[in-house]
């Protein structure tokens, strides 16, 4: 399928394009800021959450290669959306009404794109959670193999011998698999 | 599934088993779904925290624009705010106007002139169409929208009601028909029009919104004028041209 126009704005948020940026607000945070504020939002809340999409959009964009093929209006509206309600539903005891300020009619694409970035930002958030229960010896070790360096030079860093690094490490990734696999979340998750 | 022996899923990942260690790998992979399952877990994490570690500066950076962009389009309590700064705007805009008027326009020339801002504010129109409503054969309906398009509102507008009155639905000649009102001078028909337009839900909401604002303008209701400009949303397509007539409203008071 072919980009849609408004890829302009996803390689915008990859390219930090000042100029695009501004006209992407221009365009599209009015309806979000709306749809926040008609459903006991404040205006605070509709920059957290039109932020948070932006950053998640742009990390499908940077890491995934991810191209825009429908219009981001529906798109951003309706990951907002799932944002918001998500939100809504840790504060409310009971289920949360939402009243819908945009009448999209929502193709597949935009579901599944939008369902695709809502399971990233779920599976980032339980990765962070998960990492910070890990010792202070992986937790270093990790991080420093995540950075792109080589295990060699890991290994020198950390003043240990290569093999040693790399069994460890393994052992780590080991012990935030499970540590992931224990809680709760990781059966709604996609992998 | 037997024992995980996260050393093998990781030497396979990073490409270092080879031959028969490869082979028999991946033998167990296709036998074994929980294995395969790890070895995906796996990957995807190390994917994923590289990625989240690699761009982190990158990511801060978007951020930091992002935040900026926000303070402008997500005003907290914007009408407090403007309260507050409002007698500084007056005072520097009264300020402004002083100097342009002394240094800059020695000889007084008109300044706010509300007829030719409306002009200047409508003389690109957006044209109608005929053809989308695949509606070539009715010659009345092309007539109006020729003579729409060739900004002969008057000739038009009998034509527009004309069509109108077989389908009120079509908002685009709906709104067309309000302009030619409005250009006409017929301001009670054009506000009718417009006013029904931004109490409905239609594409033509913020449009009609727009033309009302001009409608004041041309009647020199200037502080009407600016309120009904106050309540166009920041996506509407006039958005620009409201705010730069806004500009002048208050550089004028």
């Amino acid at each position: 399928m072919s980009a849609h126009q408004d890829q302009q704005y996803i390689e915008a948020l990859v390219d930090n394009n000042n100029l695009l940026l501004k006209e992407l607000y221009e365009k599209f945070s009015g309806k979000i800021r709306n749809m926040i504020l008609k459903n006991n939002g404040t205006i605070a809340d509709a920059a957290d959450i039109f932020q948070d999409a932006l950053l998640d959009i742009y990390q499908r964009a940077k890491d995934k290669g991810f191209v825009l093929t429908c219009p981001l209006d529906a798109y951003l509206y309706l990951v907002c959306k799932n944002k918001w309600i998500n939100k809504l539903n840790k504060k409310a005891s009971s289920g949360v009404t939402f009243a819908d300020t945009e009448g999209y009619n929502y193709g597949e694409d935009v579901f599944n794109n939008a369902a695709i970035l809502q399971n990233q930002h779920n599976r980032n958030i339980l990765l962070a959670h998960k990492f910070k229960e890990l010792g202070e010896g992986c937790r270093e070790l990790l991080e420093l193999s995540w950075t792109g360096i080589s295990m060699m030079e890991v290994a020198k860093k950390l003043q240990n011998s290569y093999s040693y690094i790399k069994k460890k490490k393994s052992e780590c990734m080991g012990k935030l698999i499970a540590l992931v696999k224990k809680s709760p979340e990781f059966a709604n998750l996609q992998w | 599934m037997s024992e995980i022996n996260y050393e093998i899923i990781s030497q396979y990942l990073n490409g270092e088993l080879t031959g028969e260690a490869l082979a028999a790998f991946e033998k167990r992979m296709q036998e074994d779904s929980a294995l395969a399952a790890e070895v995906n877990i796996y990957r995807i994490i190390e994917a994923d925290q590289s990625f989240f570690i690699k761009n982190k500066a990158e990511k801060e950076k978007l951020a930091g624009s992002l935040e900026e962009l926000n303070k402008d389009y997500f005003k907290k309590n914007e009408a407090k705010v403007i309260g507050i700064n409002r007698w500084w705007y007056a005072a520097a805009a009264v300020a402004a106007a002083v100097v342009f008027i002394l240094i800059l326009r020695p000889f007084g020339e008109e300044t706010f002139d509300n007829n030719k801002l409306f002009a200047y504010y409508t003389k690109d129109v957006e044209p109608l169409s005929a053809v989308e409503r695949g509606a070539n054969e009715d010659t009345l309906l092309l007539q109006a929208v020729n003579l729409f398009n060739k900004k002969d509102y008057k000739k038009s507008l009998p034509l527009l009601k004309n069509t109108l009155a077989s389908d009120s639905a079509k908002t685009d000649l709906l709104i067309a028909t309000g302009f030619c009102f409005l250009q006409i001078n017929q301001y009670d028909s054009a506000t009718k029009i417009f006013n029904y337009l931004v109490n409905g839900n239609t594409v033509y909401k913020n449009k009609a919104t727009w033309y009302k604002a001009l409608t004041f303008l041309k009647k020199n209701k200037i502080d009407s004028c600016y309120k009904i400009l106050e309540t166009l949303p920041v996506d509407a397509d006039n958005i620009k041209e409201a705010r730069e007539l806004m500009k002048k409203i208050k550089e004028k008071s």
